[in-house]
């Protein structure tokens, strides 16, 4: 009898976890096409990738769980790096076929994604801080918060405190 | 031996436990000390190792974004400050069609004695140091043109000099002149009605400039038959301040020179120029069997060296040393305005490598036109020589724009060209254009090709 409650629980948080990924795809998504576009529009990438980047950050930082907040701001610059080096490959920007320098595609790649890495910060950062401030105004002096005070994509947070809720007054 | 208690005793008092830096003190409500649950540990195990991998993350991203940072403001710290031109604006609708990826850049010789702002350049370092004569003379004649053809993929680079004196119809209307004129012309035409709208200055200069590049790239453009995709403007002050920065150059010679005009006074051999000596090799026609066309060897050798200099030396690869030479081409070189460094770098590791090879376009023959000497071209001719070495699409050659193919001229002292010098042989001469790259009889051009890739010797 105990174990089935424990099982489901772990089936619940599994598939919490899994769909906490879901938020992720559309952000990656549109940075995937921005770049692709870019790269289309003419050698190297310009302010569209920035552009796309920034928004899917943006996104991002909206959507993801309050917990994993840090994810927005910490992964745009290697996921943006990682598109701008595979654009840079795929385009034949670089390669042994050219004999490009290092130096020259290092330049490139930078030319390439620190616009778009800038932009797409910035942006995470403003939502972020957005978000932080909103929750901070909707908050209860206690530290509760009140209903509907946080803007959550799955709820969790809030579920999770009205557990403790409860078992504190248990 | 003292009995030491296995468990904390009981605290009788108030006072709160004793905080623990990772883990949260259990919450005790009295009776036997108990021992931390094994979950709590694993949780506590999985928390900080989130904890470290959140932390590894953030580094990493941090990384990232300063490497990013540090390369994208080096290549704005190169690139800010160059002169560049919008001259290619113009040509572009009516531009031949290239091949995907190839890029055909125009290196342009200026042969002016006066600074971008149209000033005189002081007399005694044009004398002393140029060892150019006058400010007055020299005008702004186009002394050097050479296509650089760099094909996509990293090819090896075909590189044609344009002998100044050839006769061509100049782009715009201008009728016929040395190819050479053609900058000189457009920009006096632009200058008179610029005069007349209030112009003036430094401002009327610049544009007058515009207005001869323009001519400049369309006569060369149309005369070949190729789009030129970007250009490169140099002058005599300019090559002297590159000269100076790259100084010693060494050269070769295959005998000795000397020519009061240039200054050249060099022995045979190898030897080592500084920047006055290096302008006065690119510059000496006098006293040389095939004068201009002997110059424009010497420039092909002078462009070599420097390229394997600059090669071995490392230069290329090095921003700090290539600051020093972009110091030095912001000041005095005109670019195009959408000519990427980091483009033309990545398109162009075999020129920078020395894996070039440079031609002299053919001639027919000499004549007297207009009471001045010039080279008679056959345009078809030549357009199908470039367009079989480089697989140019010169669409646009439908008519001659010399009308003075060889032995079509009228006036006084027509010659045919002939001997080593040879112009006149094969190359598809009056083929169709847009011919397909293929092999062309190595005596197609004037004279023998300079490789890149060393010091050749040259007369």
């Amino acid at each position: 009898m105990g174990g089935r409650p424990t099982a489901t629980r772990r089936r619940r948080t599994g598939g919490r976890d899994r769909r906490a990924w879901v938020p992720l795809l559309v952000p990656a998504a549109l940075l995937a096409s921005g770049a692709a576009v870019d790269a289309a529009r003419g050698p190297g990438l310009g302010w569209l990738f920035a552009a796309a980047a920034a928004l899917a950050a943006a996104l991002a930082a909206l959507t993801a769980p309050r917990g994993r907040a840090w994810w927005a701001a910490a992964l745009p610059p290697l996921v943006i790096a990682a598109v701008a080096a595979v654009t840079q490959l795929l385009t034949g920007a670089s390669g042994p076929h050219t004999g490009t320098t290092a130096m020259t595609a290092g330049i490139r790649w930078a030319m390439d994604s620190f616009p778009a890495i800038a932009a797409a910060e910035a942006a995470a950062v403003l939502v972020l801080t957005l978000r932080a401030v909103r929750t901070g105004r909707s908050a209860r002096p206690d530290g509760s918060v009140r209903p509907g005070g946080s803007r959550r994509a799955d709820g969790s947070r809030r579920a999770g405190r009205r557990r403790r809720g409860r078992a504190a007054h248990a | 031996m003292p009995e030491y208690p296995r468990t904390a005793p009981r605290r009788t008092t108030g006072a709160p436990a004793p905080r623990r830096t990772s883990v949260p003190a259990p919450r005790r409500t009295g009776g036997a000390p108990r021992r931390r649950p094994a979950p709590r540990r694993r949780g506590t195990r999985r928390a900080r190792a989130a904890g470290l991998a959140r932390l590894a993350v953030c580094l990493t991203s941090a990384a990232v974004l300063l490497t990013s940072g540090v390369g994208w403001f080096a290549y704005h710290w190169l690139n800010n400050g160059l002169i560049t031109s919008h001259a290619l604006d113009a040509l572009r609708d009516g531009a031949p069609r290239g091949r995907d990826g190839a890029v055909n850049v125009l290196l342009i010789g200026l042969d002016s004695r006066r600074d971008m702002n149209g000033n005189a350049l002081p007399k005694e370092f044009v004398e002393r140091e140029l060892h150019a004569g006058s400010s007055e003379i020299g005008g702004y004649n186009t002394n050097t043109l050479i296509l650089m053809h760099i094909p996509a993929g990293g090819g090896k680079v075909t590189a044609f000099s344009i002998p100044r004196d050839d006769y061509v119809e100049i782009a715009g209307g201008r009728g016929e002149h040395k190819i050479k004129e053609a900058y000189g012309l457009a920009k006096a035409e632009a200058e008179e009605k610029l005069v007349a709208e209030g112009v003036r200055g430094a401002d009327l200069e610049h544009r007058g400039r515009e207005a001869g590049r323009e001519a400049t790239l369309a006569t060369v453009q149309k005369f070949l038959g190729v789009p030129i995709d970007h250009f490169a403007e140099v002058n005599l002050l300019g090559f002297y301040d590159i000269a100076k920065v790259v100084q010693p150059v060494q050269v070769c010679l295959k005998k000795p020179v000397r020519d009061r005009y240039s200054g050249a006074d060099f022995p045979a051999g190898l030897q080592n120029l500084d920047a006055r000596q290096a302008l006065a090799f690119v510059r000496q026609r006098h006293g040389l069997d095939g004068g201009d066309l002997d110059r424009t060897r010497r420039q092909q050798a002078f462009l070599s060296s420097v390229t394997h200099k600059l090669k071995s030396q490392g230069v290329w690869g090095d921003v700090g040393k290539l600051q020093g030479l972009f110091d030095v081409v912001k000041k005095d070189v005109v670019i195009d305005d959408r000519w990427n460094i980091l483009d033309f770098a990545r398109q162009a590791p075999n020129l920078t490598g020395g894996n070039a090879e440079f031609h002299t376009l053919p001639i027919e023959g000499f004549a007297t036109r207009k009471g001045e000497a010039v080279n008679l071209v056959d345009a078809d001719k030549v357009r199908a020589l470039v367009g079989k070495m480089i697989g140019g699409g010169s669409a646009t050659a439908s008519a001659s724009p010399t009308g003075s193919g060889a032995g079509a001229g009228s006036g006084s002292g027509e010659a045919s060209r002939s001997g080593s010098d040879g112009g006149s042989a094969g190359g598809g001469g009056g083929a169709t254009s847009g011919a397909s790259p293929g092999p062309v009889p190595s005596d197609a051009f004037q004279g023998p090709a300079v490789e890149m890739g060393g010091v050749p010797c040259v007369d």
